[in-house]
This record gives structure tokens, C-alpha cells and sequence, in this order.
């Protein structure tokens, strides 16, 4: 499967539990993402990240495989229904490694479109996205032509 | 997240769409020169030709009785820049995230 995604890889100095806990608890999430955050911790469990400047957007918890898999479904617009308006899916996958934590998290769902733009396109969603640095390899050959 | 992008992102998202695009990144060709090159109907090209041009990725120009079709870079660098925007701000926050994690 191949999709547009967003992807980073790092490498943390600290036990799974210790990112699992930053990953969920929101006293630690509005330390690293928004300046506020609430959190349901269940999958089907809503939260907000919140931010003075932009507002607050809802997310909905997707999966929970503790410490390894956790996944939010959150909006693109402050105040809305990740469920029912534009959102992207933020998954992370922690793995032990050297007595620390290798962290990846994967963005996707740029794709996904409202109602009336999906009607124009005529569904044909099953087919796959090219992953951004395909996209930049394209435009790299634009520029060069 | 542009609202405007919406559109190009869910063009981008086939295939098929895809690679119409990227052969027209390299050339102009019409609707029945694309039609020879993938195994696709004409008609499917067209459908695929009018999503393409109705999210600003590519133009109609006319040549003659033909109508050519080519990639506009600018929509697609904007896709890029869009995407790296997205990027960056995971950079930052897990930078953060990885702080917050190292001191517990």
C-alpha cells in the first residue's frame, strides 16, 4: 500500500513507557504538542489539542496497543468533527532499541476530500498516492526539464 | 492545511491520475496519444484529463485540431511545500516530545 504520508523516524534516550506516557497522558502532550490538551484514552475516546493562536482541534483516539502502537484521527479545522469533516491520521509505533526508543510516526489522509469535491472526482479513491519524495523526485525532473 | 489543496491532493490520489501527470511532466500530449501509451479507454483519459485540470495540475492548450495537455509545476510545488510545512512541524514537535520523554 502506498499512500501520501508524512513520516519521521527518531531515536529517543528513554524507555517505551516513558515516550508511551508523553505519547498519552495530557499533562505531558500540551508539553510537546498543543499548549492544551485533553485526552480520553480508549480507543473511540475524544481529546482537543488546543492552541491560543489557532483554537482547539478535536481528535478522536484510533488505536492502542500499549507501548508499541498509538493512533489519532484529529481535524484539520478547530472545532470540528474529525469524524465527519477533513482530518488526517497521526499513528506512532514505538520499538525498544539500544535501551531506548526508536519513535516513528506516520501523518496520512491528505487525500481524504469533503462531499461535493468527491462527487466532481467521481470516488475512484481506491487507487494509491505516491509518497513525497516520489512527488519531489517529479518535481526535481520538472525543474531540470 | 490549505483548503484549496483539497482538491489536489484527492486528484493525486489514483493511479492512474498519477501517471497520466507524470507523463505529461515531460511532455504535452493529447488525450488520444495518452490513450495509446496506457491501458485505459479514451473516455477514461478524458475523465481523468478534466479532474487533473479542474484541481489546477494541468493545462489544455490548443494546437492546431488537437488539444495538448501539460503538468503545471507551481500546483505540485505548492503540494510539496504543503507536505514539507507538515513535515517541519513534526520535527519540531517531536523534538520536544523527545525532551519531555528523557526527563521522565
Amino acid at each position: 500500500m502506498s499512500e501520501l504520508a508524512v513520516t519521521r523516524t527518531l531515536h529517543i534516550a528513554a524507555h517505551p513507557s516513558a515516550v508511551w506516557a508523553a505519547l498519552t497522558q495530557a499533562e505531558l502532550i500540551s508539553e510537546w504538542f498543543g499548549e492544551t490538551a485533553s485526552i480520553d484514552l480508549r480507543v473511540g475516546g475524544t481529546g482537543v489539542m488546543g492552541w491560543k493562536e489557532w483554537g482547539d482541534f478535536p481528535f478522536v483516539v484510533e488505536e492502542i496497543d500499549e507501548p508499541r502502537v498509538f493512533a489519532f484521527r484529529w481535524a484539520r479545522s478547530p472545532g470540528a468533527d474529525p469524524l465527519t469533516t477533513p482530518s488526517t491520521l497521526s499513528r506512532f509505533t514505538l520499538t525498544e532499541q539500544d535501551g531506548g526508543t526508536q519513535l516513528t510516526v506516520v501523518e496520512t489522509g491528505w487525500e481524504e476530500v469533503g462531499g461535493d469535491i468527491e462527487a466532481a472526482m467521481e470516488g475512484n479513491r481506491q487507487g494509491w498516492i505516491q509518497e513525497l519524495d516520489e512527488l519531489q523526485a517529479f518535481l526535481e525532473k520538472q525543474d531540470s526539464a | 492545511m490549505t483548503s484549496s489543496l483539497v482538491p489536489v491532493f484527492a486528484a493525486l490520489a489514483d493511479d492512474t491520475r498519477w501517471d497520466i501527470l507524470t507523463r505529461l511532466g515531460s511532455r504535452e500530449l493529447s488525450a488520444s496519444a495518452l490513450a495509446t501509451e496506457l491501458p485505459v479507454t479514451r473516455q477514461a483519459i478524458a475523465k481523468h484529463l478534466a479532474a487533473l485540470t479542474a484541481a489546477g495540475l494541468v493545462s489544455a492548450n490548443r494546437s492546431g485540431r488537437e488539444v495538448r495537455y501539460r503538468a503545471l509545476g507551481t500546483r505540485l510545488t505548492e503540494v510539496a511545500d504543503e507536505l514539507l510545512a507538515v513535515g517541519a512541524e513534526w520535527d519540531a514537535r517531536l523534538a520536544r516530545l523527545k525532551a519531555v520523554a528523557e526527563q521522565l
